[in-house]
């Protein structure tokens, strides 16, 4: 790693104060962070931890969770509150990584993980998201891991957090401080698309620290799953993934919650699919495998992931059914 | 033989393993010691045309940075001459790019953090060229190989291949395809040199000290008597660690010139490309068979990337010469240079994926003539070595076939495809043979030191890489002697000690089972001869025919006794110092006095075994779990049940890996790496492998050495990859011959 | 920088670079090789040590954080001679063969077990998933943590 200073600051004003200085990097479980830099996908020449600040706690107090950005991966997995009303977040957390990353991990460093293309992780490769300008090497090369949903000519690389999957699902916000003060975003649209600035991967700005996590009911919550395919039967990053919950008016969906991951450049909410679904029959096959093909309508296969368009509307209507109490 | 040997016996290193005491190599701090780091080259073909080292060199903490301009000279180039030089292509002494991630600098710091960052400001000025990546970039290039290993004749045929598919009624005539793996022991690759004067001590995770020794003194011009190599526990190899990579020379250069001890560590990136790995390859293989099943013909070729200096590819197609009874056959092997590192052997090196192609087209035939797959395999049993007619000095397959088949309950198997389900997955039975020459054995030393206490410590110069080797010399030793494994202490790992052989080809256990065994008979011989020779033993003149060692002490067949540590006491001996030299030929020769039904020399020697999966694929998703695995094994002697019942299913993990989950990935482009790290070269992890039942078929095979030991480690690689892939066909009617089995393949 | 750390009980001061992981520290500064690099990258598991308890992966973690925090390495198991209950199991169930990812997978072990993560099999096998093992001793390692539980339930009895 090349050398950087490490700061320690004790509020949040002196932390925002820190980080919005140029090539300032926040430090929190640090796992994302230490290792881009060791690989050089990332620079910083401070960083600042953040780890001591009062940011940690989970909060329900029977309709809204509100989650500490500091609160491990682990920790939130565990909340009884969590498991009960919000299963496909806990599940999604233990679907993710290793115990031993849970257990460094931050909720708000998770949301803000960088990709795992291997453009961008290894220095030299064309890559506009590290180094922009300089081109995409995975359009024109292994791309079987790429996001067939919301790339660009620019940049292609799949968003990789399974929480965040989850989290869109469930209608998240994220709640941010920073140098404008303290503001709130839909965890939806805090992620960007690539298009032609792949860099810029969230709305966070200079300085901005995102301080919690805050999530609304989820009709069918309790049941809610999140189905995370992948080859080697654990500690890998999905293929394809999806987080699913199903409310029901007996035989009947009244709602569902559908989010994809895997296979898009940021955590890809199906609302197509959604509003297909009101009203269907949950044993309806013929309805449910065309409202789950219509979230990739608008899929652009590369060479090698043309595959994730039917195993991902295989897995929706699965994560559907499963959601629904069904098979 | 007592009871003492077979038995399953703890690793008597295990204590000190799950402490966290044992020592390996890099688990080292010296006085003075500076830390070394490598930087790679991004480009894979090409020249450096300019390095500048300035800014790196003024980093800091650093020491010195070496180049291919300023790091010494070995002594000579390097020549391949497996398996001890794996290449001919030694980087750091001129300005040639062959492969990315080639080292091109070597950085020296106080601080290992210090080192890395600096070797990120070394400069390089690349005149690149279009690199070859992949076989499919360099296939044009392919040229027939002459050699397998630069001493055996690559291509092999007998009979007449025409006729013999012209008898053929069925046929199945396909292509079979591995990606390049990699070895990724979880020890990382490490050299620390520390110079005395003339003499250089060398801590090296290897399979091999005396090769180590050997290659060093080779090509730097030391004197053997100069080098001592130490290798005390070594953390994984599984053929990583099995050749002289010159990271270790370079090491013991810098530290000399530096006059400080020096340690270097291959990162585990670079590890990917340091350490070799088994080849990219493809496998055309045509096989026909009578409507009975029997095979009438063979053919199986075989293409492999290799680098651009070497010609190395695996024997794949051995196993295909001599495990069935087919009189038509025809073998051989083209090799393609790419922009890669020199390939070498990986665990299973040859059977594995030679096995994966034949053991799935078997099956293939199997179903075109409705027959059960163990069937066929029975119809085609080679009861004689089919090269040259001359008999197995013990084979025992057919055994192997019918209990593994009852392990795995292969007649609940409902021979239609597709026709079983668990829990709404789809279940699938397979097979799949292994097998893996005899090698042929090295001279070995052994020393025995006996205490007047009663203790004895066994020293020779080999290695432990996980296989148990400490605990097989240990057990038999003590069987040898009589006494306690408790009372026996081993030494290994040190050139300092009696000469040893590496530990590849599974030939440590026979190798030093075999020495140790003639080591202990050894003392007893000379304990006989200090006890009959001295009037205050009770064994006073007796009849040395008429003893024994048991309990720890020599005994008259009368029951007058002698303590081994009194024995040598009354002699005013502290210790008594046995050296044992074990020669292969003369060792078999040693084992004379059995009745040898085969002349030496005139049989072949093969262990064998069969694998049986049942593997469960998503009928949705074409996701593969293995369910179960059994496997029985017919390989001699078995030393020692607990570990050699281990080293079996790490063999099945490996195959496992093959099977489902392993490949290199490689740019085409830039012919650079692109899952170099565990991060994305995934191997199986806990989650990925079921309970593997083992079973032994113990043979006693009097012709190969004196305890008959075959040796194990490569042997369950084989048979792994076909039962996993056979069963996914029986699940799902979808036959992959392209590894590693994608989702997408089967949805 | 100046930073107190605590391991295996025992207090140090060191002055560290900010880079230097606490896996370095204890390997290089502080003789305790038992934690091993097996990847550097937050991949394989080998350099699992215990963070207040929790098990942890020390590579991925800047030594100079460590400060106020109890580290335990492998080395700080054992008390006074006498193995923890899946330390013994590891060697009776021959749980390793090189060893090396050992120190790591005993980290993990003893910290699942406290977590209550070793109910099943599969939970077991799931919940180890972070550390892996080349040699393929993962039949082992599960039957020694199934081992270590049950004494360690009767023993509480």
């Amino acid at each position: 790693m090349q050398p950087f200073e490490l700061v320690t600051p004790v509020g949040i004003t002196e932390a925002v104060e820190l980080g919005r200085a140029v090539d300032a990097v926040y430090l929190a479980g640090g796992t994302n962070v230490v290792d881009f830099l060791r690989t050089g996908a990332m620079r910083a020449s401070t960083l600042v931890d953040i780890d001591r600040l009062p940011l940690r706690g989970i909060d329900f107090d029977g309709q809204r969770l509100r989650i500490g950005a500091l609160t491990r991966m682990s920790e939130l997995a565990a909340e009884p509150a969590v498991r009960d009303r919000y299963k496909f977040i806990a599940e999604s957390l233990e679907l993710s990584a290793s115990a031993q990353l849970r257990n460094m991990a931050s909720i708000g460093g998770n949301l803000l993980q960088r990709t795992r293309c291997l453009y961008f992780r290894e220095r030299n490769f064309k890559c506009n998201k590290r180094t922009p300008g300089s081109g995409c090497a995975a359009r024109d090369g292994e791309n079987r891991r790429h996001a067939i949903l919301g790339g660009s000519e620019a940049c292609v690389a799949t968003h990789a957090s399974d929480l965040a999957v989850a989290l869109v699902a469930a209608d998240a916000e994220v709640h941010l401080h920073g140098p404008s003060g303290e503001w709130t975003s839909l965890l939806e649209t805090f992620y960007l698309e690539p298009e032609s600035t792949p860099e810029i991967e969230t709305r966070i700005g200079r300085g901005d620290l995102i301080v919690a996590v805050s999530v609304p009911p989820v009709p069918g919550g309790e049941r809610s799953v999140y189905l995370k395919l992948r080859e080697r039967a654990s500690y890998e990053f999905a293929l394809v993934s999806v987080a699913a919950s199903v409310d029901l008016d007996g035989a009947l969906i009244r709602e569902a919650r559908i989010a994809l991951g895997g296979v898009a450049t940021r955590p890809w909410r199906a609302r197509e699919t959604e509003a297909r679904l009101q009203g269907v029959a949950l044993d309806d096959s013929g309805v449910l495998r065309e409202a789950a093909a219509s979230a990739f309508v608008d899929a652009r296969p590369l060479r090698d992931n043309g595959f994730k368009v039917e195993l991902g509307t295989r897995a929706i209507v699965a994560a559907v059914r499963q959601a629904g109490g069904g098979a | 033989m007592t009871d003492l040997v077979g038995d399953p016996r703890n690793r008597i290193d295990a204590p000190t393993k799950v402490t966290g005491d044992a020592r390996y190599s890099a688990d080292i701090a010296l006085e003075g010691m500076a830390h070394a780091v490598f930087a790679v080259s991004t480009i894979a073909a090409g020249r450096i045309e300019r390095v500048d080292v300035t800014e790196a060199e003024q980093s800091a903490g650093v020491v010195a940075v070496f180049t291919h301009e300023t790091m010494p000279r070995l002594a000579r180039p390097p020549a391949f001459e497996f398996p001890n030089i794996g290449t001919n292509f030694a980087f750091l002494q001129d300005d040639r790019i062959l492969y990315a991630g080639q080292p091109v600098a070597m950085i020296v710091a106080e601080t290992c953090e210090q080192a890395a960052a600096a070797a990120d400001r070394v400069q390089i000025d690349y005149a690149a060229e279009a690199p070859l990546a992949t076989l499919a970039d360099a296939e044009t290039g392919a040229r027939d190989l002459q050699l397998l290993y630069g001493v055996l004749p690559a291509a092999y045929a007998r009979g007449d291949i025409d006729e013999g598919l012209r008898q053929a009624e069925v046929r199945v005539s396909e292509r079979y395809s591995f990606p390049a793996h990699r070895h990724h022991p979880i020890e990382l690759s490490s050299t620390t040199a520390v110079w005395d004067g003339s003499q250089v001590t060398v801590y090296e995770t290897t399979q091999g000290i005396s090769m180590i020794q050997f290659n060093l003194c080779n090509l730097l011009d030391l004197d053997p008597e100069n080098v001592r190599v130490v290798s005390r526990f070594v953390g994984g190899a599984f053929g990583a660690k099995g050749t002289f990579w010159f990271h270790t020379a370079f090491t013991v250069l810098v530290a000399r010139e530096l006059a400080r001890p020096v340690k270097l560590v291959i990162t585990r990136d670079q590890m990917t490309t340091t350490t070799g790995y088994r080849e990219e390859q493809r496998q055309e293989l045509t096989v026909g068979a009578t409507r009975d099943g029997k095979l009438t013909a063979i053919r199986h070729h075989k293409l492999g990337a290799t680098s651009m200096v070497d010609d190395f590819t695996e024997g794949s197609c051995t196993a295909t010469t001599l495990l069935y009874a087919c009189d038509n056959l025809d073998t051989g092997y083209r090799i393609a240079p790419t922009n890669a590192m020199m390939p070498n052997f990986m665990r299973g090196v040859g059977q594995s994926s030679g096995l994966f192609a034949l053991e799935s087209a078997l099956d293939e035939l199997a179903l075109q003539l409705g027959l059960d797959p163990i069937e066929i395999r029975l119809r085609n049993h080679a009861d004689v070595d089919p090269r040259s007619g001359a008999p197995w000095t013990s084979k025992s397959l057919k055994e192997c076939y019918a209990r593994g088949a009852e392990m795995i309950g292969w007649h609940e198997r409902g021979p239609a495809i597709g026709s079983m389900r668990e829990d709404g997955w789809l279940i699938g039975y397979g097979m799949g043979t292994a097998l893996h020459p005899v090698p042929p054995r090295e001279r070995t030393e052994v020393r025995l030191r006996l205490h007047t206490s009663g203790f004895v410590r066994v020293e020779c110069g080999g290695q432990d890489i996980g296989t148990g080797t400490y605990t097989v010399a240990a057990l038999v030793v003590a069987d040898v002697l009589g006494i306690p494994i408790e009372a026996v202490d081993v030494e290994l790992g040190d050139t300092d000690l009696p000469r040893t052989g590496n530990s590849v080809g599974a030939t440590s256990a026979a190798s030093i089972s075999s020495a140790a065994h003639v080591a202990g008979m050894g003392l007893i011989d000379r304990l006989s001869a200090l006890a009959i020779a001295d009037p205050r033993s009770p064994l006073h003149e007796a009849e040395p025919e008429l003893l024994s060692a048991s309990g720890g002490r020599l005994v008259h067949r009368d029951g007058r006794a002698d303590p081994f540590g009194e024995i040598i006491r009354r002699r005013q001996l502290m210790t008594l110092d046995v050296m044992s030299e074990w020669d292969p030929a003369s060792g078999v020769a040693a084992a004379a006095r059995v009745a040898r039904r085969i002349p030496v020399g005139q049989g072949s020697s093969f262990s064998y075994g069969a694998w049986f999966a049942v593997v469960a694929v998503h009928p949705d998703f074409g996701l593969v779990r293995v369910r179960r695995l059994a496997g029985a094994f017919a390989a001699g002697r078995i030393l020692n049940e607990k570990t050699a019942a281990s080293q079996m299913r790490g063999g099945a993990i490996m195959g496992i890996g093959q099977a489902l989950i392993e490949a290199t990935s490689t740019d085409r482009q830039t012919a650079r790496i692109l899952n170099p790290g565990l991060n994305e070269y995934l191997v199986p992890a806990h989650a990925d492998v079921p309970l593997i039942d083992v079973a032994f078929i113990e043979e006693l095979d009097e012709n190969i050495n004196v305890l008959g030991v075959k040796g194990i480690g490569e042997l369950p690689v084989s048979g792994v990859a076909p039962a996993i892939a056979n069963a996914v066909h029986h699940a799902t009617g979808r036959r992959i011959r392209d590894l590693p089995i994608r989702p997408e393949m089967l949805l | 920088m100046n930073a107190r750390l605590t391991v295996n009980g025992r207090g140090y001061t060191l002055v560290l670079d900010p880079r230097e992981s606490l896996l370095d520290v204890l390997r290089e500064r502080l003789d305790l090789s038992g934690t091993k690099k097996g990847c550097d990258q937050g991949a394989c598991g080998a350099c699992t040590v215990h963070i207040d308890g929790r098990r942890v992966l020390s590579c991925l973690t800047l030594a100079a954080r460590c400060e106020g925090k109890q580290v335990t390495t492998i080395e700080g198991i054992a008390r006074d001679g006498v193995l923890h209950p899946l330390q013994r199991a590891m060697v009776e169930h021959d749980g390793l063969q090189c060893g090396f990812c050992t120190p790591g997978q005993i980290m993990a072990g003893i910290a699942l077990l406290e977590e209550g993560h070793a109910t099943t099999r599969e939970e077991i096998r799931e919940w180890m998933s972070g550390n892996l093992c080349r040699c393929g001793a993962y039949n082992g390692i599960v039957e020694a943590i199934e081992r270590a539980r049950d004494e360690m339930r009767d023993a509480a009895v």
